[in-house]
C-alpha cells in the first residue's frame, strides 16, 4: 500500500522517507537518529559500538554523565536546562526537542535564528546570523559553532567550528562579545 | 580466508519483513572490508592531466606549478609518471616514464605555459593513452586532473572516457579551481571512477595540500579495480545503489531499473577501511520465509596484482507476524534518511531552470549554518550559481559524516582519499 506524504508524493510501501521532499514517513524516521561519531574520521557508528568500524579508532566514553545518574535514572535525563544572558538576566529556556540556532536577526538575508541576539547587543557585539546551535542527544545538552566570524567560547576556551561541545551546568558560553550562562532548571540540586 | 583478501557481507535493514499484498521497499546494507594487514607499497602509473587554459593565467598557475613540484617529488623512483597539458590543443608534456630523473620533471614543470580554451576530452583522452603505455594489474593507476575551466561540445566523449578509465581500473582525481568548471560532468568521471569527490579549490595555497593529499591517498592503496555486481533474483527490482561510506556517492543509474544486474565500480580501498553500499530494492509480494533477493559479487586486484573475488548472497525473512513494523537499526536508518536527502538535493541541483523546490525541513537540520542557507536559495527557486552548487554538492556527499574528517597526518590523509 502507497504511503502518501503530506507534500502529495506516493511513496511505496516500506519507504521510511519521502522520496520528493525527506519528510520523515514512519515512526522510527520521524525519531532522532542517534549514533556515535568518530573523532579521527568523522565516521558514524552504532550507539553502542566502542571502537570506529571505519578506521578502528577507539570511541570516546559517553561525554556527559549526570552525578549520580544511575540512582536519579531518567528523572535526570529529563532534565530542562536554560541559558541567561549575562548582561541584563533575560533567560531562554531551551528546548529538550528541538535544536535551537542561536545569532541575530538580518531581515535582507532573512536570517531569523530561534534565539535572537540583536536585543543583547549581537550585533555591534560580533554575533553572526547562524552563530551556534545548541541541542539535547541522550539526556546532555551539547553545543556547536557553525563557523562563526567571531567565535564560540566555552570557558573561555574556543570551539573548533562544527565540533559539537557537551554542555555541563554553570558553564560560560560566549557569542563573539555576549555572554550566556548555561543552567539546569533544576540545578539547585545538581 | 586469507586476511590477505577483500571480506564482503551483508543484511537487511529490518527483520522480520511483514507480508503485504503490493510491493515493498527493502533496504541492504553491504559492506566491503580491506585487509587490516599492510602490503609493500606498490608501484604507481600516474598521470597528472593539467588544464592550462588562459584562464590559469598568473598566480593560479604558478601555485599549481609548485604543487606539482611538490607532488611529483613524492613519487618513488619505480613509479611511473606522465604529464599532459591541455586547452584547445593537447601536448604531452612528460611521455610516461619511470620519475628516477626527477630534473627533468621539474624542468618539464617549468616550461608549462597558458593560452586557449579548454577542451577536457583531449587531456584525458592523451592521459589515458599514456597511462596505457604502462598498465600492470599490480599498479596503483591514477589520473589526476586539474582543470579550472568548463569544456564545450564534448561532454558526451568525456563520459565515455570517463567510462573506459573505468575499466581500466584507473581512478579519476578532479581537482576544481574556481568555480567555472563543470561539476556535473566531473561528479559523473569521479563517481564511474571509484575516486573520492572532486576538491574544490577557491584558495590558491589548498592546491598543493590537495595533491599531496591525493599522491599519499594512492600510495596507500590496499586492493584497487574494485567492482561489484548486484544481481536480483526475479520479483525484485533494483531501485538504487548508493555508497554510504567512506563518503556519499549517489550513483547514476547505469540501467534501466526493470535490469536485475548492476555493476558499479568503486575504486580502491585504503588498508582496514569499509566500503559500505545501501541498496533499495522493490519486493513483489513474498510468503513467509527466507528468501535470497540479491547476489553481491566483488571482484578487485590486491596489491599483489592477484584477483581476488569474493560473494555473498542478500538474505530476508519475510513474516505473517509482523503486527509492527519491526525496529530498523540506527545506524541503517541513518544511511537511509542521508541517502534520500543527497538524491533530493542533486535532483533539485541537476535541473536546469532554477524553480522552489520542497524539501523538508528534516532535511536542513541535517547540515551546518552555511549548507542551510545554501539550501534556503534551492528552497526559493534562487539561481544557483557554480559555486554554491559545488559547495552544495561538497556538503552533501559530507552528510554521512559525523563531521568533515580532520586531515592533520600522514596516515588520516591516506584514509581519507584512498578510501574513497
Amino acid at each position: 500500500m502507497a504511503i502518501q506524504c503530506d507534500c502529495g508524493f506516493s511513496n511505496a510501501d516500506g519507504a521510511y522517507f519521502c522520496e520528493s521532499c525527506g519528510q520523515p514517513l514512519t515512526e522510527d524516521s520521524a525519531l532522532h537518529v542517534a549514533v556515535r561519531a568518530c573523532k579521527v574520521c568523522g565516521a558514524p557508528n552504532m550507539p553502542a559500538a566502542d571502537r570506529c568500524a571505519q578506521c578502528g579508532a577507539v570511541l570516546p566514553v559517553v561525554i556527559f554523565r549526570e552525578k549520580n545518574e544511575s540512582k536519579r535514572g531518567a528523572k535526570s535525563r529529563n532534565r530542562a536546562a536554560k541559558l541567561i544572558v549575562t548582561e541584563d538576566n533575560s533567560i531562554y529556556e531551551l528546548s529538550a526537542e528541538k535544536e535551537i540556532i542561536i545569532g541575530r536577526t538580518d531581515t535582507q538575508s532573512q536570517s531569523y535564528p530561534d534565539l535572537d541576539l540583536t536585543l543583547h547587543h549581537g550585533d555591534d557585539g560580533g554575533v553572526s546570523r547562524i552563530h551556534a546551535r545548541i541541542w539535547r542527544e541522550n539526556g546532555a545538552y551539547f553545543i556547536e559553532d557553525q563557523r562563526s566570524t567571531n567565535n564560540t567560547y566555552v570557558n573561555n576556551q574556543r570551539l573548533e567550528p562544527f565540533h559539537p561541545t557537551a554542555l555541563r551546568n554553570g558553564d560560560i558560553l560566549r557569542l563573539g562579545k555576549v555572554e550566556l550562562v548555561f543552567e539546569y532548571v533544576d540545578s539547585a540540586d545538581s | 580466508m586469507s586476511e590477505a583478501t577483500l571480506r564482503i557481507t551483508s543484511h537487511p535493514t529490518r527483520e522480520p519483513l511483514p507480508i503485504t499484498q503490493t510491493a515493498q521497499m527493502v533496504y541492504s546494507i553491504a559492506e566491503i572490508q580491506a585487509p587490516i594487514q599492510p602490503a609493500p607499497a606498490r608501484p604507481m602509473n600516474i598521470a597528472f592531466v593539467i588544464d592550462r587554459s588562459g584562464s590559469m593565467k598568473g598566480i593560479r598557475l604558478i601555485a599549481l606549478k609548485e604543487a606539482l613540484r611538490r607532488a611529483v617529488d613524492m613519487l618513488d623512483s619505480e613509479d611511473f609518471c606522465s604529464i599532459v597539458t591541455f586547452d584547445d590543443m593537447v601536448d604531452v608534456l612528460v611521455p610516461s616514464q619511470k620519475t628516477a630523473d626527477g630534473a627533468h620533471l621539474q624542468n618539464a614543470i617549468g616550461i608549462i605555459e597558458e593560452g586557449g580554451g579548454t577542451m577536457l576530452s583531449l587531456g584525458v583522452s592523451m592521459g589515458l593513452a599514456e597511462l596505457e603505455k604502462h598498465a600492470h594489474e599490480s599498479f596503483a593507476q591514477r589520473m589526476i586532473l586539474i582543470i579550472d575551466g568548463a569544456s564545450h561540445n564534448d561532454e558526451q566523449y568525456c563520459a565515455d572516457l570517463f567510462a573506459k578509465a573505468a575499466q581500466m581500473g584507473v581512478i579519476i582525481d578532479v581537482l576544481g579551481i574556481g568555480a567555472e568548471w563543470d561539476d556535473l560532468l566531473l561528479l559523473n568521471a569521479v563517481s564511474s571512477t571509484g575516486s573520492p569527490l572532486f576538491s574544490f579549490i577557491m584558495n590558491l595555497p589548498e592546491i598543493e595540500q590537495e595533491l599531496v593529499k591525493r599522491v599519499v591517498a594512492a600510495k596507500a592503496t590496499a586492493a584497487q579495480n574494485i567492482k561489484a555486481q548486484i544481481t536480483c533474483v526475479p520479483g525484485v527490482e533494483l531501485q538504487h545503489i548508493s555508497r554510504v561510506a567512506p563518503q556519499l556517492v549517489i550513483y547514476r543509474q547505469l540501467k534501466t531499473p526493470e535490469d536485475d544486474s548492476q555493476t558499479l565500480q568503486f575504486g580502491a580501498a585504503a588498508y582496514a577501511s569499509r566500503i559500505i553500499l545501501l541498496i533499495e530494492t522493490m519486493v513483489e509480494p513474498r510468503k513467509a520465509g527466507s528468501f535470497r533477493l540479491a547476489k553481491i559479487s566483488a571482484e578487485y586486484m590486491l596489491s599483489d596484482g592477484t584477483l581476488g573475488l569474493q560473494q555473498t548472497d542478500v538474505v530476508v525473512r519475510f513474516s505473517a507476524g509482523v503486527a509492527k513494523r519491526p525496529h530498523t537499526d540506527p545506524l541503517s536508518l541513518y544511511y537511509i534518511q542521508r541517502v534520500n536527502a543527497a538524491r533530493i538535493i542533486v535532483r533539485a541541483l541537476q535541473e536546469k531552470a532554477p524553480e522552489p523546490v520542497t524539501i523538508s525541513e528534516g532535511i536542513v537540520k541535517l547540515f551546518d549554518g552555511e549548507g542551510r542557507e545554501l539550501l534556503q536559495m534551492l528552497r526559493s527557486g534562487s539561481v544557483i550559481t557554480p559555486e554554491t552548487r559545488k559547495k552544495l554538492l561538497l556538503k552533501t556527499s559530507a552528510l554521512t559524516l559525523q563531521r568533515p574528517a580532520p586531515v592533520s597526518t600522514e596516515r588520516e590523509q591516506a584514509d581519507y582519499g584512498n578510501s574513497m
